[in-house]
């Protein structure tokens, strides 16, 4: 295929080198930034304080994997009740946030684009489903901070991790269009078959249409995950009983405990804690959230 | 007399098809009807009402404003915007201008160079998205750590002085938070923007490649304009973000950024921040103010993202595919 090579003819240009050049040296900074916070993860301070940029030295503690085991005493968070919330307890409230919020986020634009897609024709006043989004999209207006966590009071769900599910159960967010593309894309014949065979719209909607886009709701169900996993400011401000683990590790990084709550290769250690079971989902749906956000992101 | 019952039976199957479509789509929108009129309708009312009140700390709740203070944390969104030299606004601008000016350009070329399969296109991709998937808090502290705990090390290790707080400098600060904030931009949006590149036709990139189009030529004469409205809606909010961007300040600073750096989303969201974190829920004092700036930038927005829209739709090539 023509035009792969980088100094074929018509890539020997200032233009293609010079952004190349520039998405190495990205990537090479980064790679560096990672490759010492690991390194610096695994030394004891005074290995650290010796030599910030070296390998662990023997005399000075070698390579102290116990570090990670020390995120775990060390990462903690006192909650309004006057109780400590520790790493296990903020594991399982991180799972919560992201498993259960993640897939609530999800089914509301996948439902309303459906219903939009396939029945505004037969019912003309679903187009207000289409009217709503246009509204959240373009009006640049959205309660304040302050409304919103007064509201949250009022209702019952300000520092509730159960209740506040129900915040994110909106019908017009992110996904809609990726969904509406989706839905448009899907023809109705499948629909047809099944309703003559006696499938009610639920059944058709469940069992013949969501089936055939599994794939898509996995790829942004995990990026869902993703997004809320590295998420700390709304639980902070919200969910105050119940510190996810994004929370507890930035919270942590002003800890002024004496001894090793406070050096920094335990507090780079808690930062690569929280980094490492997302990097693993990527690396296990890479290709498909790369491939399938490409082809299905934009249509529509 | 069979071809009626048949008619009659159709009909009577339509009926009921009509039926069940209609409680079909009752049922599965309801809930996020209701969801739209409590969560956006009546808490932007509830937001507006509130920027008419102030807390009255002996009563423990807000109340309305008397008549003739009615626009205090009106007064005071516009004292704050425009005061001290407008340091929050000009703030916002540099922030925002790094985000949308520099980094956006450069983030679709990015996209183009990957999207053209050169050599090494696949861990481009992958280390791109990296820091979306490791999120900015993760990169951002460890920003901060390589900053002031390794680069300052190995400093002292070989140089004479030590190496100053960067941070908190006020001659190094700035550049400090800029490099982050460039750094952090560059990739952009990489999925979104290959995946519109890759909606470019095929038979057009062919022509301008037999017509000897150099890569440059290509993406500012091809692939720009077939993007274009991707790129419209990305820049819709180019100027309303001079007062909402809020930059890499709160994870790098959390609430004590330097002074001449704050932006005015910064200040805004840390007034809020500190109300909850410092004393008991309750202590809502700040709230009045943020509602009456959240409605006042919604206001000036309008004709901001309307005139961006305008201007645009003027130099939109209008290409279609």
């Amino acid at each position: 295929m023509k035009g792969k090579g980088l100094f074929n003819n018509r890539n020997r240009a200032f233009f293609p080198i010079a952004i190349w050049v520039l998405m190495f040296v990205w990537c090479a900074i980064f790679f560096v930034m990672f490759f010492w916070g690991i390194l610096t993860s695994l030394k004891t301070q005074t290995s650290f304080w010796m030599d910030p940029v070296g390998l662990p030295m023997e005399e000075f503690g070698g390579w102290r994997f116990d570090n990670y085991l020390l995120v775990f005493q060390y990462v903690r968070q006192n909650i309004p009740a006057g109780r400590w919330v520790y790493l296990p307890e903020m594991l399982y409230n991180t799972l919560f946030y992201c498993l259960v919020y993640g897939l609530i986020i999800l089914i509301g634009p996948m439902i309303t684009s459906y219903v939009y897609s396939k029945y505004a024709k037969k019912e003309p006043w679903v187009r207000i489903v289409w009217i709503i989004f246009m509204i959240n999209t373009y009006v640049p207006l959205s309660a304040s901070l302050g409304a919103s966590i007064r509201l949250a009071m009022q209702m019952g769900y300000y520092d509730n991790l159960y209740l506040f599910t129900f915040v994110h159960l909106s019908g017009f967010g992110g996904s809609f269009l990726i969904y509406y593309a989706i839905w448009k894309g899907l023809s109705w014949d499948y629909a047809e078959a099944a309703i003559m065979d006696g499938a009610g719209p639920w059944t058709v909607f469940l069992r013949v249409m969501f089936p055939m886009t599994k794939t898509v709701f996995i790829v942004l169900y995990v990026t869902e995950i993703v997004g809320l996993w590295a998420n700390y400011t709304t639980p902070m401000i919200y969910l105050r009983s119940y510190p996810t683990l994004a929370v507890g590790v930035f919270n942590f990084q002003q800890s002024y405990e004496a001894g090793a709550a406070s050096s920094v290769p335990v507090k780079v250690a808690a930062l690569i804690t929280v980094a490492v079971p997302m990097f693993a989902l990527f690396m296990v749906f890479r290709e498909k959230m790369m491939g399938t956000l490409t082809l299905g992101g934009l249509k529509g | 007399m069979v071809n009626k019952r048949m008619n009659k039976k159709n009909a009577v199957n339509m009926m009921t098809r009509k039926r069940q479509d209609r409680i079909f789509c009752i049922s599965a929108l309801a809930i996020f009807l209701v969801h739209w009129l409590i969560f956006w309708v009546y808490a932007n009312m509830s937001s507006i009402q509130m920027a008419f009140t102030h807390y009255d700390l002996l009563l423990g709740e807000h109340v309305v404003l008397p008549q003739d203070k009615i626009f205090d944390n009106f007064v005071e969104f516009f004292n704050k915007i425009t005061g001290s030299n407008v340091t929050y606004l000009l703030n916002g601008a540099y922030f925002h201008i790094i985000s949308s000016l520099l980094c956006l350009p450069f983030s679709y070329m990015i996209a183009f160079i990957i999207y053209k399969k050169l050599p090494g296109h696949g861990i481009y991709k992958t280390m791109l998205y990296l820091p979306v998937i490791l999120g900015s808090m993760v990169t951002s502290l460890l920003y901060m750590h390589v900053v002031e705990s390794g680069i300052s090390g190995l400093w002292d290790m070989y140089m004479e002085d030590s190496f100053p707080y960067v941070f908190t400098d006020v001659r190094y600060n700035r550049l400090t938070v800029s490099i982050y904030a460039i750094f952090y931009g560059l990739p952009g949006s990489l999925l979104i923007n290959l995946g519109s590149m890759s909606r470019v036709p095929n038979d057009l990139i062919e022509y301008g490649e037999l017509e000897g189009l150099s890569l440059f030529k290509e993406f500012i004469m091809i692939t720009v304009p077939m993007v274009f409205p991707v790129l419209q809606v990305q820049c819709l909010g180019l100027f309303t973000g001079f007062f909402l961007n809020q930059g890499p300040l709160f994870a790098l600073y959390r609430e004590s950024a330097p002074d001449e750096l704050q932006t005015f989303g910064y200040y805004m969201f840390i007034k809020v921040y500190n109300s909850e974190s410092k004393a008991n829920a309750n202590n809502a004092v700040n709230y009045g103010f943020v509602s009456a700036a959240n409605l006042c930038i919604g206001i000036i927005s309008v004709p901001i993202i309307h005139g961006t829209k305008w201007l645009f739709d003027k130099i939109d090539p209008g290409a279609e595919f």
